[in-house]
């Protein structure tokens, strides 16, 4: 039933689209309801939700759709509403058809566990307004975009390597090992190196302009491939989170 | 960069199509690993390649890091140049970290009975306690397991191992049907670096991106 909300969330975001200031107010109106979804979510399963895929996107997709108004004081409403709802959609079209569990393994049950999965949250959800900031340099070419773009980079990247750290002491708690070496574990270190790859380019002055807010925005795709996609496509072994 | 990025992608293609092959290397330390499958050479060749560019990753950064410390030195942009730097240490510690682990560790699993008494590597260890536990929420049971190592006691669960004399006790499997639990023994020689490599690292990524920021991001 709850799901409903989920699907009325995102077509709210979908209306919002290129909607000017009616479709303002409907991004706002489809973020009062992406949080009550939230809140049921958090009701139901009784503790934080990020312990499964589904609540994961939603919490990213949140985290995202609160760029919102960062970005209205930097850019105009109509641009705005052309680009970032499209990335709010993305990651909870995703997140909607992930299975639902809402149980945990005895061993997700510690403090290390949520710690690693919000700052993976708050640092995924960062790099995806990294890149839609870049999408607006692509489509505006307004420099300001660009710094705009390496600046929430580095944000989402020093959160991104905080939860690789708190990931790897809860493993090492769990399983008596940092990671593994299967294609889930290589891929999410692919996806560390290509922003260390941008950041320390960008910082070096080896990427600019275009090129630099490509990259940047390449790492979304990076990023979404490394979280859902590894495991259907290259046969990873399952986890819930 | 570029080069590991290809590495690690070969390898998690590799992984899923060699199952077989693989399905030790998370059980032992990786140069136990490579030692008893040198026949795998054409599916695990990208880990040798992977170590090689590690360790020119490394030369590069302690040779760069080096250059651009003092350079920074000199010109007095202190902020500027030690947060990337102590960053830099922090990725250099946990590779060397890993790499003592990965020579000199070791990892073995041990079924043991209750009241069982079983000497591991000079430790004795006695199970003396075991007890399955049904949490709200937890979507299986949870076992509690009472260990004595070396006249020790510790309890273990599920994320709650044991840490003695710089070994590792960890409760994989339980059982109250057979009164018998599977403890892992892991020693991790490397983890004093890993650890000092974590938190050097830490500190390297927030003190740049306060720099960073302080400065607007050129």
């Amino acid at each position: 039933m709850d799901i409903i909300l989920m699907l009325v969330v995102i077509a709210l975001y979908g209306l919002s689209i290129g909607g000017g200031k009616s479709g303002k107010y409907l991004f706002l109106t489809a973020i009062v309801a992406h949080v009550a979804y939230i809140a049921l979510r958090w009701r139901l399963l009784g503790r934080v939700p990020v312990t499964e895929r589904h609540d994961i996107l939603i919490m990213m997709a949140l985290l995202t759709a609160c760029g919102f108004p960062y970005f209205l004081k930097r850019i105009p409403l109509a641009t705005l509403l052309n680009v970032l709802p499209v990335f709010v959609i993305i990651l909870c079209f995703f997140g909607v058809f992930q299975d639902r569990v809402d149980t945990i393994e005895p061993n997700m049950n510690t403090l290390w566990f949520p710690l690693y999965m919000t700052l993976f949250i708050a640092g995924y959800g960062m790099l995806t307004l990294g890149a839609v900031a870049g999408i607006f340099f692509l489509f505006v070419r307004n420099e300001s975009y660009e710094r705009m773009q390496h600046r929430i980079v580095l944000l989402g990247w020093v959160m991104f390597s905080f939860a690789l750290v708190a990931g790897s002491v809860w493993f090492y708690r769990v399983y008596g090992v940092y990671w593994l070496w299967t294609a889930k574990e290589l891929w999410t270190t692919v996806t560390w190196f290509y922003f260390s790859f941008y950041l320390h380019a960008r910082l070096t002055n080896t990427l600019r302009g275009r090129l630099a807010a490509g990259v940047g925005v390449l790492g979304f795709g990076v990023m979404l491939f490394s979280y859902i996609g590894v495991t259907p496509i290259l046969g990873s072994p399952w986890t819930q989170f | 960069m570029g080069i590991s990025m290809a590495l690690y992608v070969a390898g998690a293609f590799f992984i899923p199509e060699n199952l077989d092959i693989f399905t030790e290397i998370n059980d032992m330390p990786l140069f136990t690993w490579l030692r008893q499958n040198r026949g795998a050479l054409p599916v695990a060749f990208w880990i040798y390649l992977l170590l090689v560019v590690m360790a020119l990753l490394v030369v590069n950064i302690v040779g760069n890091g080096y250059v651009t410390l003092v350079a920074g030195i000199k010109g007095r942009r202190y902020l500027q140049v030690i947060p990337p730097q102590v960053l830099h240490v922090g990725v250099v510690l946990v590779l060397f970290g890993h790499m003592v682990s990965a020579v000199s560790g070791y990892k073995q699993d041990v079924p043991i009975k209750l009241h069982e008494k079983r000497i591991v590597r000079g430790h004795v260890l006695e199970l003396v306690n075991l007890e399955s536990l049904k949490i709200e929420g937890e979507d299986s049971t949870r076992w509690r397991v009472g260990l004595v190592i070396d006249g020790k006691a510790a309890t273990l669960e599920p994320a709650q191992p044991a840490f003695i004399d710089t070994i590792g006790y960890f409760a994989k499997s339980a059982s109250e049907n057979t009164r018998s639990a599977l403890i892992g023994l892991v020693s991790d020689p490397g983890m004093g670096w890993e650890i000092a490599g974590a938190v050097c690292f830490i500190l390297g990524a927030l003190g740049l991106f306060v720099m960073q920021y302080r400065k607007g991001v050129a």
